[in-house]
C-alpha cells in the first residue's frame, strides 16, 4: 500500500469500493482535509475515467463501478465538506423530458456530473415542463439538463425551454441537452447553452458552462 | 431472356409498375446469399422495422383495407396483423410470430392500454407510443440459488404454437413471399438480462460479478433457446430467416466492453446459432442490434450471424459504404435508411437520394435488404412512408447505377 491518495485514485479507476472507503478514512485520519481529497483525488480520478471512456478503453460498466467507488468515498467526505462550507461546482437539475421514459443515458450523465463535483438534483423520467420551471424557481439550480431518446419526445425539450423563457427564468440557468436524436446543431438552433453526446462529455461541458462559478 | 431492367427503370414514369423478374421469395433468397436479384428486397414488419399504431391506422385509412382483427406478438409488444397492409405496400417479407401465452394482454396503443405483469414477472406499460418493460423481477439476484428459485417460463406450452405450423405452411404454399421467423422472445439473453435485472445491475454485473453473471446468462440463454426450438419445430421448414435481438451499442460505441462480450456472451450467442442451424440448416440468422457497434462486428460474424439490422447509418462507424467494404463478404445488411433526419424531416427528393445512396453503397453483389434505420415513429409523415415504399421499389432495381 502506498500513500492513501494514490490508492484512492487507483481504486476509483478499478471500481474498488472497499479500498476507496478504507483509504479515504485513512487519509482523513492522517489529517488530509476533505476538500483536498475531493478536489485533488476523487474528481481527478473520475476525470480520468471519463477520458478512458472517451478513448474507448473504458465502457459504461467500468464507468459505473468507478462512479460507485467514487460515491462511496464522497459519502464519507460530504458531511465534512458541509461543515467546512465547501462549495460545489454548482447545482444541476436533470431529467428526461415529458413523454420520455428512457433514462439510461440520463443516469450516466448524473453519475459523471456528481463525479465532476456538481450537486445533482435528479428529477427522474417523464418530467413535465412545469416541474423544471418549479425547480428553477425553488431550488436555485445553476443548470438544467434535459434529455430525450426519441424524435417524437425531442420536441418537448424545445417546449420546456419555451416555458422556462416565458416564465422569465431563462437568464437564471444554463441549459444543457442531450439524447440519441440530438445534435449540437439542433441544440444551438433551439437556444440551448450546451450539448453533450455522452456522459463524459456532459461533465466536461457542464464544467465549461458553469466555469465562472 | 432477362429484360433490360435498367432501361425500364429509366423510361417508366414514377409510380408505374416496374417489371419484376423474381418472386419475393426468390429475390430474398438471392439477396441473403450475396447475389443480385432483380431489385433490392424491401421490408416492413421485422425487428426495428415497425410502425406505431397511429401510422398503421393512417396507412389503413389511406389504402382502405380492413383489419384482420388478429394481433401478433412482436418482441415484447403487439401489433395489428400487418399482412393486408404489406400486400398494399408490396413488401417482400411476411413474418411469422410465436403466440403469446394466454395471460398476455395483446394491447393496442391507445387510451384502452392495460398495464399487466407477464410470465417473466415483467410489468408492461406504455408511453409516447412505445412499450416499456419494468419491474426488474430479478433485480435482487445475489446468488446461484436466486437463479434456481426464479420461476422460469416454460417454452413448451402448447398455446405458443397454436395454429402456427398451419399458418406457415399456408403462406409457404399459397404465396411467393419470403417468410421470416420474427424473434420468438422479447429479446435475446443480454436484452432480457437488462429487463430482468434492471439496466444498471446488468451493466454492473458485467464489470463486478462475472461468475454470477455468466451462470445467469447461461441459464437465461438456455431457456430462450427453448423458445427458438419450439418456434423452429413449427416454422423451420418454411422460413428463410430467423431473427435474434441484442442491443450491444450506444450512439457512440459499445454499451459494454467488447472483451467481455467475446469472453462471456459470445459463446452463448454461438451456442444459440448452432442450435438454430441444427434445427433449420437452411435458415439465415439475423441479428437486430442498435447503435454504433462496429467493434463487435467481427465477433458477431464469428458467432455465425448472417444478417445485421438495423444499421443506424447516422452513427460513427456505421457508415454504410464502410460496413459493406469491410464486412459485406460475410454479412447481409438490412436497414440503414435514415429515420432521424430523412424519413421524419425530409421530403420525397431527400428520401429518393437516401435510398439511392443506400442501394448503391450496400446493394452491390446482393446482400442488402431495404429498411429504415429504426422503427417508423409517429413523426414520420404519411407521404414519407408511402414515398419510402414506392421509391424503394423503383430505385432498388439491379443492375445498380454506380
Amino acid at each position: 500500500m502506498g500513500i492513501p491518495q494514490s490508492d484512492i485514485y487507483t481504486a476509483i479507476l478499478e471500481g474498488d469500493e472497499t479500498t476507496v472507503t478504507e483509504q479515504v478514512e485513512k487519509a482523513l485520519q492522517m489529517g488530509i482535509p476533505a476538500g483536498v481529497l475531493l478536489n485533488e483525488t476523487l474528481i481527478p480520478a473520475m476525470a480520468e475515467v471519463g477520458d478512458l471512456f472517451e478513448k474507448g478503453e473504458y465502457f459504461v460498466p467500468e464507468m459505473l463501478i468507478a462512479a460507485r467507488a467514487m460515491k462511496a468515498g464522497l459519502s464519507i467526505l460530504k458531511p465534512l465538506l458541509a461543515e467546512a462550507k465547501a462549495e460545489t461546482n454548482g447545482k444541476i437539475a436533470i431529467g428526461t423530458v415529458k413523454g420520455d421514459l428512457h433514462d439510461i443515458g440520463k443516469n450516466l450523465v448524473t453519475i459523471m456530473l456528481e463525479g465532476a463535483g456538481f450537486e445533482v438534483l435528479d428529477l427522474g423520467v417523464d418530467v413535465p415542463a412545469e416541474r423544471f420551471v418549479e425547480v428553477i424557481e425553488k431550488e436555485h439550480v445553476d443548470m438544467v439538463a434535459m434529455s430525450a431518446l426519441l424524435t417524437t419526445t425531442m420536441v418537448n425539450i424545445e417546449m420546456t425551454m419555451k416555458m422556462i423563457g416565458e416564465k422569465g427564468l431563462r437568464d437564471k440557468v444554463k441549459i444543457m441537452v442531450g439524447g440519441a436524436p440530438l445534435t449540437r446543431e439542433y441544440a444551438r438552433s433551439i437556444g440551448a447553452d450546451g450539448f453533450a453526446a455522452d456522459a463524459s462529455q456532459a461533465a466536461k461541458e457542464a464544467l465549461v458552462l458553469l466555469g465562472g462559478k | 431472356m432477362r429484360p433490360d431492367l435498367k432501361a425500364i427503370k429509366h423510361t417508366e414514369e414514377r409510380g408505374a409498375a416496374i417489371l419484376e423478374q423474381y418472386s419475393s421469395r426468390k429475390r430474398v433468397e438471392l439477396a441473403i446469399h450475396h447475389q443480385e436479384p432483380d431489385r433490392v428486397p424491401i421490408s416492413l414488419g421485422g425487428s426495428a422495422n415497425h410502425l406505431t399504431e397511429n401510422l398503421y391506422r393512417a396507412l389503413r385509412e389511406h389504402f382502405g383495407f380492413q383489419d384482420t382483427g388478429r394481433r401478433t406478438l412482436v418482441g415484447f409488444y403487439s401489433t395489428p396483423d400487418y399482412n393486408p397492409l404489406l400486400d398494399c405496400l408490396g413488401t417482400d417479407m411476411r413474418f411469422l410470430h410465436l403466440r403469446p401465452v394466454n395471460s398476455f394482454i395483446m394491447n393496442e396503443i391507445g387510451p384502452n392500454f392495460k398495464p399487466f405483469v407477464d410470465e417473466w414477472g415483467l410489468r408492461h406499460e406504455l408511453l409516447s407510443g412505445y412499450y416499456n418493460l419494468g419491474g426488474e423481477p430479478l433485480g435482487h439476484l445475489e446468488s446461484i440459488a436466486d437463479i434456481e428459485k426464479y420461476p422460469w417460463p416454460d417454452p413448451n406450452l402448447p398455446e405458443r404454437v397454436a395454429g402456427l405450423r398451419e399458418e406457415a405452411e399456408k403462406l409457404f404454399n399459397f404465396t411467393d413471399y419470403s417468410l421470416v421467423g420474427h424473434r420468438p422472445v422479447y429479446g435475446n439473453a443480454w436484452e432480457m438480462s437488462r429487463f430482468l435485472l434492471g439496466v444498471e445491475k446488468a451493466l454492473l454485473m458485467t464489470a463486478k460479478d462475472r461468475k454470477l453473471f455468466e451462470a445467469f446468462f447461461d441459464k437465461l440463454s438456455d431457456v430462450l433457446d427453448g423458445f427458438y426450438a419450439v418456434f423452429l419445430d413449427a416454422v423451420g421448414p418454411y422460413i428463410q430467416i430467423v431473427e435474434m435481438a441484442e442491443d450491444l451499442g450506444t450512439n457512440n460505441g459499445p454499451m459494454l466492453n467488447p472483451k467481455f462480450y467475446r469472453e462471456v456472451m459470445w459463446p452463448y450467442h454461438r451456442r444459440t446459432i448452432e442450435r438454430i442451424k441444427k434445427k433449420a440448416p437452411h435458415v439465415k440468422v439475423m441479428l437486430h442490434c442498435d447503435g454504433a457497434i462496429r467493434r463487435f462486428i467481427p465477433d458477431l460474424i464469428d458467432a455465425g450471424f448472417d444478417i445485421l439490422n438495423p444499421i443506424e447509418s447516422n452513427l460513427v462507424g456505421m457508415e454504410p459504404a464502410g460496413l459493406k467494404n469491410d464486412f459485406g463478404k460475410d454479412l447481409v445488411f438490412m436497414g440503414g435508411v435514415d429515420l432521424v433526419k430523412v424519413l421524419t424531416r425530409g421530403n420525397r427528393t431527400d428520401i429518393q437520394n437516401e435510398i439511392r445512396s443506400r442501394v448503391n453503397e450496400m446493394g452491390k453483389g446482393g446482400g442488402y435488404i431495404l429498411a429504415p434505420s429504426h422503427n417508423f415513429t409517429n413523426d414520420v409523415p404519411l407521404e414519407n412512408l408511402l414515398s419510402f415504399f414506392e421509391e424503394g421499389k423503383n430505385l432498388g432495381v439491379y443492375p445498380l447505377e454506380g
